[in-house]
């Protein structure tokens, strides 16, 4: 076996320019002794460092990383409570906010004149949920896509558009108001209420679960006062109210972290999947859906529920990130 | 899908970070066995995917290096071990790297200026028409029939010139070459 090797060739070698047999040599040259293999070391580090340059300009970070990140298995939106490390004071005297889950928090204060208000806004997106313990001790609960609104100053007034739950702790003197988008109004005084009020739907239901509530219109008239297990549906364009029983759990089920329908239809169970998930289901209306259907939903994927669903209904379906397409 | 709760942009966030951090160097360092950049930066994606699906047990910062280089190592000779049968250089590479411990933890210890200066002090102290030939080489890439072509030599002088280079630089870099050549992915 040779001692030494020609640097030329391991350079071609290097370069991936030798022939199979020149590649033997070499290998057998290695295979020897230590001592080669440590020669060969040295050279392949000279060489591999005098190219490194190059290669390097060769790579671009930016495309690899977007080519990565759009491989990376993301996490649906998820729909647990969890409590936040997000604890802030305004006005520590007057407020104490605690958001929950995973809902994002916006707080815009700010003190005008000598009536002092700060306005606070927390804001759930698409898929996330929140919770939030008011200065009173009011609990609320943030559905998806939520903006729920109130001064600091007088936490028991306050605004919303979306969905939120209620646990309204008892102040005869002060009620509390919820008032909506479309001016339509809710006062209580100490309850356990689902609202819901998303911006675009017609109605604005209100349902009680205890104690009793106002439903106030645009004009500031009473409308209806709620027993509890009975929910108002609001016709924002009417201004008035219906009322019917209901079992009132049911609707404030997506707080739990759970989702249930008894005997919904396909086009009720679709505004109602599209927030759960977070996706805009179009529904390609060639023909009808009659099926009705009772199911609960806690971790199912909206694949797996989907496909739970075609056990039963005849439908095809198909998921474009968040885009979801369903014919029948 | 968007990613729209906190605790996982953050997770992101410090993916990326990572990610941005050592992708280049981890690139070049897979390069050295399997000289394939491609291939390398396949590789590379691979290992950063595993660790996205292993997050939950990982810590995402810098006392993730050890592993990232290791996984790299692992998949650059799982390759290595799969084309040695059909290409007899990767037999070669095998024979000199299997069991050879990578000290990765010397990589971040390099004095990059000190040691890009070096690099170019041994560059400068080549032969002139070597220094060029190196340079057109290393630093424009070009392929050695190229270079023969815009210098009107013969590829076989190009040849022996560029390990000429190589030659004399491993002499002059003897002291820093045990140090990390990735070394000069650092930073720029």
């Amino acid at each position: 076996m040779e001692e030494t090797i020609n640097e030329t060739l391991l350079n071609r070698f290097l370069d991936k320019d030798t022939s199979k047999e020149e590649n033997e040599v070499i290998l057998r040259w290695v295979s020897d002794s230590e001592e080669n293999r440590i020669e060969f070391r040295k050279f392949h580090r000279a060489y591999h460092m005098s190219k490194l340059r190059f290669s390097k300009s060769q790579i671009d970070v930016d495309e690899a990383w977007d080519k990565l990140n759009h491989l990376l298995p993301k996490a649906k939106p998820q729909h647990k409570l969890i409590d936040l490390d997000i604890l802030r004071k305004v006005a520590a005297s007057v407020l104490l906010v605690v958001a929950g889950g995973l809902g994002s928090l916006w707080m815009s204060g700010y003190f005008s004149g000598q009536q002092q208000s700060a306005i606070v806004e927390l804001k759930t997106l698409k898929g996330e949920k929140s919770q939030v313990i008011l200065a009173d001790g009011s609990h609320v609960w943030l559905n998806s896509q939520t903006v729920l609104k109130y001064d600091a100053l007088d936490p028991r007034k306050t605004t919303l558009d979306g969905e939120a739950f209620f646990e309204v702790k008892k102040d005869k003197t002060h009620p509390f108001e919820v008032i909506t988008a479309s001016g339509m109004k809710v006062i209580v005084t100490g309850t356990k209420f689902n609202l819901r009020s998303f911006a675009g739907d017609p109605f604005v239901e209100t349902t009680l679960e205890e104690g009793t509530v106002e439903i106030e219109g645009t004009d500031n008239k009473q409308l209806a006062q709620l027993e509890p297990g009975q929910q108002a549906q609001y016709n924002i364009e009417e201004n008035n109210t219906s009322v019917k029983n209901v079992s009132p759990e049911l609707y404030s089920l997506w707080k739990n972290n759970e989702l249930r329908f008894t005997d919904i239809s396909f086009t009720e169970l679709v505004p109602r999947i599209e927030r759960w998930y977070g996706v805009t289901i179009s529904i390609d209306n060639n023909r009808k859906n009659n099926d009705r259907f009772t199911m609960t939903i806690k971790t199912e994927s909206l694949r797996e529920l989907l496909n739970m669903m075609q056990l039963t209904s005849k439908f095809n379906y198909e998921i474009k990130g968040e885009q979801v397409k369903i014919n029948f | 899908m968007k990613i729209s709760n906190k605790q996982q942009l953050d997770e992101v966030q410090a993916f990326e970070l990572i990610f941005r951090k050592y992708y280049v160097r981890l690139c070049g360092f897979a390069n050295k066995f399997i000289a394939n950049t491609a291939e390398a930066e396949e590789i590379v994606q691979e290992v950063f995917l595993n660790i996205w699906a292993k997050k939950d047990q990982l810590t995402l910062n810098n006392e993730i290096k050890p592993y990232l280089f290791k996984s790299v190592q692992n998949l650059c000779f799982n390759f290595i071990e799969h084309q040695k049968v059909i290409d007899n250089y990767y037999s070669v590479i095998e024979v000199v790297y299997k069991n050879q411990k990578e000290d990765f933890d010397t990589y971040e210890s390099v004095l990059f200026t000190e040691f890009q200066t070096k690099v170019n002090e041994a560059i400068g102290s080549l032969p002139e028409e070597c220094r060029k030939i190196f340079r057109m080489s290393r630093e424009d890439g070009l392929k050695y029939a190229e270079i023969a072509d815009k210098l009107g030599l013969s590829v076989k002088t190009v040849e022996t010139q560029m390990s000429r280079a190589l030659s004399k630089l491993k002499t002059e870099l003897k002291d820093y070459l045990c140090i990390l050549i990735i070394g000069l992915f650092l930073n720029n």
